[in-house]
């Protein structure tokens, strides 16, 4: 016997991203787990468990997300995602990407946020301080996820989330 | 992520695939493109 699902349509939150070099090729990588987010398939949760280097045993090991762990794919809300930007953007460094990512499978609803144990981009934002070659290559690989990509303002956090902001709801 | 305070846990199957099957074939906006380089008008002379 099957069990109908709550909802069918994705819960869309936001996102931190880092833009990385992975073989050359621009790839969205988690910004607290070194986890690269494929492309054309979905991101699936996956707990890691926990681990002590010392201690023999790890957790047990559970579908993510689950209540006990705080595993799974999280997004945010715009005010949320803004308390982990940088205020200044760098011309060198790990570009930061914001978007809004499409969550399903099992979700866990917070005040601020999402747990999910899928995930795909939904929208990219990536925060340009100056156009030059590099950005471009950045911006047309990142469109190999087969959503749209934006380059906005860069000169400051605050000036990035309110254009995206200003985009979002337009 | 700080996310705050759990308060419900649902299930989602959605519909329509949320991976998209075809590739945008350029960025949503035109930031990228180069402006067209001024073209000088032949001068009309008096």
């Amino acid at each position: 016997m099957t069990v109908a699902p709550d909802y069918v349509e994705p819960v869309v939150g936001w996102r931190l991203w880092y833009a990385v070099d992975n073989a050359g090729e621009t790839r969205l990588s988690s910004v607290f787990h070194k986890t690269l987010w494929p492309q054309n398939a979905p991101l699936i949760a996956v707990c890691s468990g926990f681990r002590i280097s010392f201690w023999p045993f790890r957790r047990k090991c559970h579908e993510a997300p689950d209540t006990s762990c705080g595993c799974g794919i999280h997004a945010a809300n715009m005010a949320t995602i803004r308390a982990y930007l940088p205020d200044q953007f760098s011309r060198s460094g790990a570009l930061p990407v914001v978007g809004r990512v499409s969550l399903w499978g099992n979700v866990h609803e917070y005040d601020r946020g999402w747990r999910a144990s899928h995930a795909y981009p939904e929208r990219l934002y990536v925060p340009i301080v100056e156009l030059g070659p590099e950005h471009a290559r950045i911006i047309e690989d990142l469109l190999r996820y087969g959503v749209p990509v934006r380059a906005v303002g860069g000169s400051s956090a605050d000036a990035m989330i309110e254009e995206v902001s200003a985009l979002a709801a337009a | 992520m700080e996310i705050g305070n759990p308060q419900r846990t649902y299930t989602i199957e959605p519909i329509e695939d949320p991976v998209p099957s075809s590739r945008p074939e350029k960025p949503d906006e035109a930031p990228l493109e180069r402006r067209p380089e001024p073209t000088k008008q032949p001068s009309t002379g008096p």
